[in-house]
């Protein structure tokens, strides 16, 4: 059975396999050559007994962080799978388990590549046994999955629950750093700080480790310091034609640091983004020196075909300039003034609102594409994932009322078995030479 | 039963007479709405249901495929005007699909008024068991009772509260009993008609819903023990009949379902506590989970308790397509029912419609002829046992 389930055999059933993108930034290869460190001496501290968390993308890891406690992030893993052309196969050790194919994938694909008989042979060795995991019941699979996680390690699991505003504020992103007592509603935030004081208890008690309010405050202090250079950053880009970076060595740059959000790497990492963008500006170094056309790439990483976005650079002068990654790093972790650990909620409690919940989203897109230059937007529409729909029609609507014509992809953001390379290029190819009258 | 049957179908015509006598009607989207708040200031809450008829393609503008058909249908109802005739609708966190239906519904008012969506409140029910929760809940629905004082004009007293608490406890407790009626061992009424009885209530006045189905039940009683194969029915939510009759059209009783417009509309007590708005969230917090908002092992523990109680032969899920809850539930359903010899049918991505009815009904009698072949040999055993002694 387990020769049934080789990876390398699986590659070799099928005819098609992404591309990786072509890294162009130091801080690009400096990030992905930490993170493989990093990883590596995870797996060491692992080895030897220490604790290891999972983590769902919007739990307030800054908690782990103070306390020295390794984790690693549900989504970045699976984007890790996903780009080593690894999710045909781990999802299909889920499915041989009885869970459908079209399933929520984004998040279930780690837990797919913990059922691998030899985990050894994943990514870069194999992410290693968790120990606890911690998630946000964001959407009706978090409990579920993340608890088949528990099951399956026999690990504690500890959720934390996600609340919805009635109110809706102007201009969020203006008030997310100096005021976001106003942002939220005080019995959101309360609930929050309740359940991270618990979760401070459930990791000290689990863990052994011991949580201190002057290392949080100078984590949070580092990652105030680090979001303002993400600021900078996406400044930068955005004011400068043609663009110094698509979002393909963005990504790496600006999420591998957030993934490590906290540490003075982390920092010193994002201070050295911004140099080197900035040293691109003022050398007058595009990501493509024939730029026609700036486009948005809405919702997350195409992470199984990275190498997808330089192919419209290449033929048609058609940069990928903006991604959320940057853009949420720039506009909403920043938190100045009140109580570390309220500050710390805030910076959570509203993440699902802004990215995934009209009007928090739309508005902020259409702010960005405008700041950015943006002539098109493509959205990846997973119809697997309700979040990852985000509202497309008010996402659609916004956009064109405003005159930028939008182009939903449908696909999923790790599953590469239903890709079809040659259609998806043909279909953005159309939207460029028809709707945005681009030729070759 | 007519008069019931006639509610479930003709699912606007008691609000409507409610309204034109003066009355104000709510919606409410989602089962965790504490109806009781409502009917303590003089309202009547009436359910939001899909309609299997209706063409989606027309929700496809505004609503994803991400989403389940049966909510696509509900918010296309919304939309369409269907449910212009309300005052005010009040939607729950019931799934995640209805939390991100709230947004689209509130942003759609925002931008498109000439759209007839009514006045929108939503209802922020935590799901977790854990004090915190708990103690959220209760606030919200301090809020929501403030809210309904604004919508009706006047406070909603302690007796009044103690009134519309007592009148649905009573109703509870009669829908309770027409569980036992469908089970265990010796089922007195099909499933396809307790769907019927329990979803009037979510439609008439809950008083007159209660004389009603004390007058089934009464009958109900009386019945002879109705044969065919006992199956439990776990899943996506059924807000209409046509595949429990699908199902007993081939011999088999749907004789306990766990969704919400089913047995677990009536499950779960609200407590008499010091104030009456603390035991009313608790017992829709408290309550046995629902597909969406709960763990897989809850999920698990609560089937097998189910399937015992009713004494079912058998467990059929049927799971629309896009709704991923009980889809991540069923692997371990499956696996714990067949590890105590309770034979599982997956029937799933299905349609809201409930189409290719000639293939469902294929495996639907295959599976029931297989339990029935298999009563009838474990009888014959029993009796060839019973002759050799």
């Amino acid at each position: 059975m387990s020769e049934q389930r080789n990876p390398a055999s699986s590659k070799r059933d099928s005819e098609w396999s992404g591309r990786a993108s072509v890294k162009r930034l130091r801080s690009a290869t400096e990030a992905n050559n930490y993170q493989r460190e990093w990883f590596a001496q995870t797996r060491q501290r692992v080895s030897k007994g220490e604790p290891f968390a999972i983590v769902n993308a919007d739990v307030p890891q800054e908690i782990l962080r103070t306390m020295d406690i390794p984790y690693v992030v549900n989504q970045w893993w699976s984007a890790v799978c996903s780009a080593k052309q690894m999710s045909p196969y781990y999802l299909g050790l889920l499915n041989e388990r009885g869970y459908r194919q079209d399933l929520c994938r984004y998040c279930s694909l780690s837990l797919a590549s913990a059922f691998d008989p030899h985990p050894e042979n994943g990514p870069w060795g194999g992410l290693p046994r968790p120990t606890l995991a911690v998630s946000r019941l964001t959407c009706d699979a978090q409990a579920k999955i993340f608890e088949l996680w528990s099951r399956e390690f026999g690990i504690p699991f500890y959720p934390l629950e996600n609340t919805v505003p009635l109110e809706v504020p102007e201009r969020w992103w203006e008030k997310t750093s100096w005021h976001w007592e106003e942002l939220f509603e005080p019995h959101r935030l309360d609930l929050m700080v309740e359940e991270l004081e618990g979760l401070i208890r459930f990791l000290e008690m689990t863990t052994g480790r011991t949580f201190s309010d002057t290392r949080f405050r100078r984590v949070m202090e580092l990652i105030n310091e680090q979001e303002e250079y993400n600021k900078r950053t996406r400044d930068l880009i955005a004011e400068t034609v043609p663009a110094p970076l698509s979002v393909t060595d963005q990504i790496p740059s600006v999420m591998i640091p957030q993934w490590h959000r906290g540490t003075q790497w982390a920092l010193d990492a994002a201070r050295s983004f911004y140099e080197e963008v900035r040293d691109l500006v003022q050398c007058g170094v595009a990501a493509c020196e024939k730029e026609r056309i700036r486009l948005m790439w809405l919702g997350t990483g195409l992470w199984f075909n990275l190498g997808f976005y330089q192919h419209f650079e290449e033929r048609y002068g058609a940069v990928f300039v903006w991604s959320i990654y940057l853009a949420l790093a720039a506009d909403a972790y920043a938190r100045y003034g009140g109580e570390p650990l309220r500050a710390l909620a805030s910076r959570f409690v509203g993440m699902e609102d802004m990215l995934h919940m009209p009007p928090w989203n739309t508005e902020w897109y259409l702010e960005e594409a405008r700041k950015h230059q943006i002539r098109g937007v493509v959205h990846l529409v997973s119809n697997s994932c309700t979040q990852a729909v985000q509202g497309s029609y008010f996402i659609r609507r916004t956009f064109e009322d405003a005159g930028i014509p939008v182009l939903e992809l449908q696909a999923d953001t790790v599953d590469a078995r239903q890709w079809d390379d040659a259609q998806m290029t043909a279909q953005l190819e159309a939207f460029l030479e028809m709707r945005l009258c681009v030729k070759p | 039963m007519e008069e019931l049957a006639r509610a479930y179908q003709e699912r606007d015509r008691a609000a409507l007479e409610w309204k034109a006598q003066g009355g104000q009607v709510v919606g409410c989207l989602g089962s965790d709405v504490p109806e009781e708040l409502l009917i303590a200031a003089g309202l009547l809450p009436v359910r939001v249901c899909g309609d299997p008829e209706a063409d989606l393609e027309r929700a496809d503008p505004y609503i994803e495929h991400a989403f389940d058909p049966r909510v696509r249908s509900q918010f296309l109802r919304i939309i369409d005007g269907s449910y212009s005739y309300l005052d005010h609708l009040v939607v729950s966190s019931s799934s995640d699909a209805l939390v991100r239906v709230f947004y689209y519904l509130r942003e759609l008012r925002r931008t498109e008024p000439e759209l007839p969506i009514p006045d929108l409140y939503f209802f922020d029910l935590l799901h977790t068991r854990y004090r915190t929760s708990a103690l959220y809940n209760r606030d919200r629905a301090r809020d929501l009772r403030r809210v309904i004082e604004g919508w009706c004009g006047r406070s909603i007293t302690e007796t009044d509260l103690a009134q519309a608490i007592a009148m649905c406890e009573e109703n509870r407790r009669l829908l309770r009993r027409l569980s036992e009626l469908r089970a265990p061992g010796a089922p007195r009424v099909i499933g396809a008609q307790a769907l019927e009885v329990i979803g009037a209530s979510m439609f008439l006045p809950r008083q007159e819903h209660s004389r009603l189905v004390a007058v089934f039940l009464e009958d109900a009683g009386t019945k002879d023990p109705l044969p065919g194969a006992r199956l439990f029915v776990t899943g996506s939510t059924q807000d209409h009949v046509r595949f429990y009759e699908l199902v007993e059209s081939c011999g088999a009783v749907v004789v306990g379902e766990d969704h919400d417009w089913g047995a677990r509309h009536s499950a779960g007590v609200a407590e008499i506590t010091a104030d009456p708005i603390d035991g009313v969230v608790d017992r829709y917090h408290l309550r046995e989970p629902g597909a969406h908002q709960s763990t897989v092992s809850e999920r698990v523990t609560a089937l097998l308790e189910h399937v015992h109680d009713t004494d079912a032969q058998g467990l059929i899920a049927f799971i629309y397509e896009a709704d991923d809850a009980p889809s991540w539930d069923f692997p371990e359903q499956r696996e714990a029912l067949e590890s105590e010899g309770i034979p599982v049918l997956l029937l799933d991505r299905q349609s809201y419609k409930l189409e290719q009815t000639d293939e469902l009904r294929r495996r639907v009698d295959a599976f029931v002829g297989s339990i029935t072949r298999r009563e009838q040999s474990e009888r014959d055993v029993g009796c060839e046992g019973a002759s050799h002694e």
